[in-house]
């Protein structure tokens, strides 16, 4: 998962760093606990429409938002993906 | 090539194989039985997955003339007729699945846990099938679904 595990990087090349599953971090069963599921449904404010485009993904948001506020308490008001150790204890 | 016999699903079959032939390979390739699935042939995946002898194990590192006599059970081997085996139907109620590629290694290592667990918390789950993958990372559902496969199978 793009939030915990897998960080999507390039060369200055362009060329994906993590695109074969050698350096391609796999999530396992236990790389997340159960979770409650719920809709929070909001309309794009950038069309008409109110419609999202493809590919507008926002578990991994969910998921950062998530570890932010538990870290709020240390200050923690933002955090890049994935949250591996080394970005979490940055942000802290 | 040797001959290997074994009973697959209930039926006693037999073919010509290599001594390296994988039991997968013997039972996708020789006897069509293509509901196994091979996902990484290293082991680590779990969409191989079958029982023999009523236990789970890995069929892409396992050779084929290991299982001379035992007894095998694949995915094709649960239902009965048209009516699906409780854990089979717990993942179809539970959208226990995305793309299918792992469901047949998930279902068969479910039902060994419940034969040795008839009923295993979330952890238990989770600790269980760290030896299978879902690249859909569909595992919440997959919980779900062996939680109420469990509970169908005590019925």
């Amino acid at each position: 998962m793009n939030a915990m595990d897998i960080g999507v990087s390039y060369d200055t090349d362009g060329q994906l760093l993590s695109g074969s599953y050698i350096d391609y971090c796999i999530s396992l069963i236990d790389s997340l606990t159960s979770f409650e599921e719920g809709n929070a449904v909001k309309r794009c404010a950038h069309n008409n429409f109110g419609s999202k485009s493809c590919g507008e993904v926002g578990a991994p948001l969910v998921v950062t938002n998530i570890i932010v506020d538990g870290l709020s308490p240390l200050g923690v008001s933002g955090m890049l993906m994935p949250a591996i150790s080394s970005i979490v204890l940055e942000a802290i | 090539m040797p001959s290997v016999s074994m009973t697959v699903n209930g039926n006693s079959v037999s073919g010509q194989v290599e001594n390296r032939t994988l039991l997968v390979h013997f039972l996708r390739e020789t006897l069509g039985l293509t509901g196994t699935h091979v996902g990484c042939d290293t082991s680590q995946c779990g969409a191989c997955c079958v029982h023999v002898d009523g236990e789970s194990i890995k069929s892409c590192t396992a050779l084929a003339v290991q299982f001379e006599g035992a007894d095998v059970t694949t995915i094709e081997g649960l239902a009965d007729g048209d009516t699906l085996h409780p854990m089979q139907n717990a993942f179809r109620e539970n959208h226990g699945l995305q793309c299918g590629f792992c469901t047949p290694g998930m279902v068969m290592s479910a039902i060994d846990l419940v034969k040795n667990n008839a009923d295993p918390s979330e952890d238990e789950i989770r600790d269980w099938l760290e030896g299978n993958i879902c690249r859909c990372t569909g595992y919440h559902n997959i919980v779900k679904s062996i939680k109420a496969g469990a509970a169908a199978m005590k019925s």
